[in-house]
């Protein structure tokens, strides 16, 4: 009981220090004035009788000293007095301590902000109950490039049912319907999805129910879960909306339920739910349509790789049961992987980054410390003499540095703060969940911990360095100048090495980021993205359900569009370049001999396009002739292939007027009707220079064919003619301004026919570097940084070198010395550091870049050039850095040095 | 690190402590000086101590709810802080007497007795 108390009253003391203090003194003071009284009671005279109490009382400061002891708790006594002999001595040296915790602002800062994305990108847990256990199962074609695909709805049933490793599994699909009958149409995202996914995440609606497995049969399909934006952006948060009808594609579909605005699945865009359901016989709902994303949720003792096997052997045995799975494997992955896989090597990239700046200031603070510690020898040295212990002046030493790191992480979190604000501005679009970024508390921890550790890190050399000074030769060196011991002359010249062998790491980097964006953007994209208005419109497959209503629909809507004021030119595809969407197919080329396996048939990129697209768009058309309006049904059905196809499949011959189809050989298909009229076959007419339809980086572009919208009806006999597409308008002047008159004649064709996704082809072109320019412009500020912090390291050391050799260089002016002669002297020294700094770097850059390689476009990580440039900004800036010292030196009064000795 | 916490006195760890309660409970409220001059009187060979060494053991005591120190006038109209002992006080010295008699008692058996 006793003991709390005085535990208790012990941190009350250390709190309540001012009164406590004063208290004692009155203490003391009223003691020592008694036993005087009583002395000269006793007839001894007042001066006397004063000191006589005083000798009796024994010191009253040490007094005082162990009754502070006694009064708190030992060891925070002795850190207040630390922390206020601390601060003191910071105040009193104010540019240093400025320089220092504006460095480790810097570097802290930048690490807490990037720590922050990294935390919740990479490891916050995603926003569903136990996601450890999901798990994203794809398809892989094992004839193709496409590491993961959708899988095919037969597949995703066949893996659910006989699959003894997931709790449950489900399919989802990315949608999009027209909202019609209300005020405005619009297009919505949305997800149309098994059941059983509402199982796998367990949410729970804010408003009516989830929808069960009976509404996937066809017929009881048309219900509809609205997110809570949607319902409260077109349906004014109304709650009787539940249980009415919305006219979706032009079909009622009854809300069942709203989700709340917590729920978020599969992403932010997702704004209403419908159950997947198809006709029995739907062509969609066959093992050769590749379209659904599957999920699964794990059983609590299975692992990841025990699913994948298990999936595996399902999947082999689907291979031998049908023809259509020949080449079907199987992969999964861990959902948190899924979502952020990507993007994690550059994150980490970045990390480790700003690691290494991080490293430099430290570097750079800890060798600002031991100048001054070099300064403050004699201080140190007497109080060593005067009997403190090396182990409290470490302490105290210690206390400083961590008392700058301190301060510094504060100003570094305000900074950081500052950063993750701006953040969503800066970042690229493509980064998932960048909009989670905070300053939590895991951040918050982790910059303490990058407090202590920065505040330990260049605390503790300098403070054992100066600790370990001898006294004796301390006191004498001290009597003649401040010291410059050998050891610490060299130890900062080390410091300095390793600051530009680091930075020289992050300049490279950075050069080699800024190369590969300056060649990804003299990549020939094979159109001209100026000038281009782009929308996606997608048709209600209801209401257009016959080819000839989308023909005329999309020939009218071109001709409208092209004949307004500043319109150039205007037309429709079904993939437009960098649009997100490809649309994959077989090529047979006729007069060919028949690949042996369904697995051989080459594939191709597939395009339906009006006339004059190519023409919108500003592609070269390198031989041959565009499409025209003759290219009607009733004429031969026509095709324009890119030179990549040109290449690849007639290596030797003229393509045009060749003949292929767009489906593998009948000979490899089973269940064709009896009365297969065979594959309608397209006559080769022209021939187009590449162009770059998913991103200027994607090299190994699969090869293209076009054929007229108006012809498309042909190819697939009726089937399957698209619905979805881009309208691409060339305008004269800014094209963002004529959004408002093409919309307009969109509606005067159709009033409920909405148009989506209005941007510049130069925005989607930029969007497409977005995530690399982020990257470059973050590691270029870093490097900036770091250049900035050696340039102070190598100014702090070579100045304070320059000042020591002051004699030196006052007697060779004195004699005569050329001014060059002694400006080299200095720079010399400064040029010496960082050519042995650059020596260590090179190498190291070089065993680094392997990490960074993965980002690079069209350049090597081992770039001579760029390692060569990068040495050279390092020398110039030890020249720059040098310069002022040295030209301090020249400018030195001989006399007044001759003087001073 | 506990030596440094204790004051440096020829006595025993914990006797000056003993003595304080003692000298507060047998002759009621004192000040510090007071304590000091009762301490160098009470035995026979006056303790060598400073008598700024008592009040590391009067913040002890005080800490620990044993003494209560509160400030007032003496006879001679000067201010000081008297101490007086506390109920919990009371208890503690008790209990610690018993035990320095069982530890005298046992040192005594062990180095005077014959054996």
């Amino acid at each position: 009981m006793w003991r709390m108390r005085q535990v208790l009253a012990k941190l009350r003391n250390f709190f309540r220090h001012q009164s406590a203090e004063r208290e004692l003194s009155r203490e003391l003071e009223a003691h020592l004035a008694l036993m005087e009284e009583r002395l000269q009671q006793r007839g001894i005279d007042a001066g006397e009788a004063r000191t006589e109490a005083k000798r009796a009382f024994g010191g009253v400061e040490q007094a005082k000293e162990r009754i502070r002891d006694e009064r708190s708790l030992l060891w925070l006594e002795q850190t207040r007095r630390d922390v206020r002999y601390a601060l003191r001595v910071l105040v009193k040296s104010p540019v240093y301590s400025l320089i220092a915790i504006f460095t480790l602002a810097l570097g802290i800062g930048a690490n807490t902000a990037m720590f922050s994305v990294l935390s919740a990108v990479l490891l916050r847990p995603l926003a569903y109950p136990d996601p450890h256990q999901l798990v994203w199962v794809w398809t892989v074609f094992k004839n193709s490039d496409f590491r993961r695909s959708g899988s095919a709805l037969p597949d995703y049933r066949s893996w659910r049912s006989e699959n003894h490793s997931f709790a449950d599994m489900g399919a989802y699909h990315f949608m999009t319907y027209n909202l019609s009958s209300v005020d405005r149409p619009e297009r919505l995202s949305a997800t149309r999805m098994t059941a059983s996914i509402w199982t796998i995440l367990k949410p729970q609606p804010s408003i009516g129910t989830l929808f069960s497995e009976e509404a996937e049969q066809w017929g009881q399909h048309r219900v509809v879960i609205l997110s809570d934006g949607l319902w409260r952006r077109r349906f004014a948060g109304d709650p009787s909306i539940v249980g009415r009808d919305v006219q979706l594609n032009g079909q009622p579909y009854r809300v069942v339920g709203i989700m709340p605005a917590s729920f978020v699945f599969p992403g932010p865009l997702t704004e209403l739910w419908t159950p997947i359901s198809y006709a029995p016989g739907d062509v969609m709902d066959t093992r050769n349509n590749h379209f659904v994303d599957v999920l699964g949720r794990l059983r609590s003792s299975v692992t990841l790789a025990q699913a994948q096997d298990d999936l595996r052997n399902i999947t082999a045995g689907l291979q031998n049961q049908f023809s259509e799975n020949a080449n079907i494997g199987v992969t999964a992955a861990g959902l948190h992987e899924t979502v952020v896989g990507d993007v994690r090597p550059l994150l980490l990239l970045l990390m480790g980054a700003v690691g290494i700046m991080l490293l430099i200031a430290c570097t750079n603070v800890a060798n600002l410390s031991l100048a001054r510690a070099m300064v403050r020898q004699r201080e140190l040295i007497i109080r060593v003499a005067l009997g403190a212990s090396r182990r409290r002046l470490v302490r105290q030493l210690l206390t400083e540095s961590l008392l700058l790191s301190i301060v510094g992480a504060c100003v570094g979190l305000i900074f950081a703060y500052v950063l993750v604000q701006a953040l969503p501005a800066l970042a690229p679009a493509g980064v998932p969940r960048l909009r989670d970024v905070s300053l939590d508390r895991t951040v918050l921890a982790f910059a303490s911990m990058l407090a202590i550790l920065t505040g330990l890190g260049f605390g503790l050399f300098p403070a054992c360095h100066a600790a370990r000074t001898d006294v004796s030769d301390g006191l004498k060196e001290a009597a003649r100048t401040i010291s410059n011991s050998q050891a610490g002359r060299r130890m900062r010249s080390l410091l300095v090495v390793s600051e530009v062998a680091l930075s020289l790491v992050l300049v490279i980097g950075a050069g080699l980021l800024i190369l590969s964006l300056v060649r990804l953007q003299r990549v020939d994209p094979g159109f001209r993205p100026d000038h281009l208005l782009t929308s996606r419109i997608d048709l209600s497959p209801v209401r257009y359900r016959e080819p000839e209503r989308i023909a005329s629909f999309v020939s009218r809507l071109t001709q409208e569009t092209s004949a307004l004021p500043g319109v150039v030119a205007s037309g429709l595809t079904t993939s437009m370049p960098l649009g997100g969407s490809g649309w994959g197919k077989f090529i047979t080329v006729d007069g060919r001999p028949e690949p042996p396996t369904l697995a051989a048939v080459p594939y191709i990129n597939y395009s339906q396009i009006t006339p004059g697209y190519f023409r919108v768009i500003g592609a070269t058309l390198r031989r041959g002739r565009p499409f025209t309006d003759q290219d009607t049904p009733q004429q031969p059905p026509v095709a324009i292939i890119d030179e990549t196809a040109a290449r690849r499949f007639w290596p030797n011959e003229d393509p045009l007027g060749k003949r292929i189809s767009l489906f593998p050989p009948a000979s490899l298909l089973k269940d064709l009707p009896k009365d297969w009229p065979g594959y309608i076959k397209l006559t080769v007419v022209g021939i187009v220079a590449d162009l770059h339809q998913n991103g200027l980086e994607v090299q190994d572009a699969l090869p293209q064919v076009f054929v007229p919208i108006a012809q498309s009806e042909n190819q697939i006999n009726g089937q399957n003619v698209g619905t979805s597409f881009f309208l691409v308008v060339r305008t004269a002047t800014d094209p963002v301004a004529y959004r408002e008159s093409i919309e307009k004649a969109l509606y005067g064709l159709d009033r409920n026919q909405p148009a989506a996704n209005w941007r510049t082809m130069e925005n989607l072109l930029s969007d497409s570097l977005a995530r690399r320019r982020f990257a470059m412009q973050l590691l270029s500020g870093f490097a900036g940084v770091a250049l900035l912090l050696v340039t102070i390291g190598l100014y702090a050391v070579v100045s304070y070198a320059a000042n020591q050799r002051r004699n030196e260089l006052g007697i060779r002016a004195a004699l005569g010395g050329a001014r060059g002669a002694l400006v080299w002297l200095v720079l010399k020294q400064g040029l010496w550091l960082s050519a042995v700094g650059v020596g260590f770097g090179l190498p190291l850059a070089a065993l680094l870049s392997g990490l960074i390689s993965g980002q690079l476009f069209e350049v090597r990580a081992l770039n001579p050039a760029l390692y060569g440039a990068a040495s050279l900004l390092l020398l110039i800036t030890s020249v720059l850095a040098s310069g002022i010292p040295a030209l301090r030196a020249i400018r030195v009064d001989p006399a007044v040095t001759l003087r001073h000795n | 690190m506990a030596s440094e916490r204790r004051p440096r006195v020829e006595l025993f760890q914990g006797t000056l402590d003993l003595i304080v309660l003692r000298a507060l409970d047998t002759m009621g409220p004192l000040h510090a000086y007071d304590i000091a001059s009762r301490l160098e009187q009470m035995s026979d060979h006056p303790f060598t101590l400073n008598q700024g060494t008592l009040y590391p053991a009067l913040v002890r005591l005080e800490q620990k709810g044993w003494i209560n120190g509160v400030w007032q006038r003496t006879q001679t109209n000067r201010e000081a802080k008297y101490y007086s002992i506390t109920k919990p006080g009371r208890r503690a010295l008790h209990q610690q007497t018993e035990r320095w008699k069982r530890l005298v008692g046992l040192v005594e058996k062990l180095l005077l007795e014959e054996p």
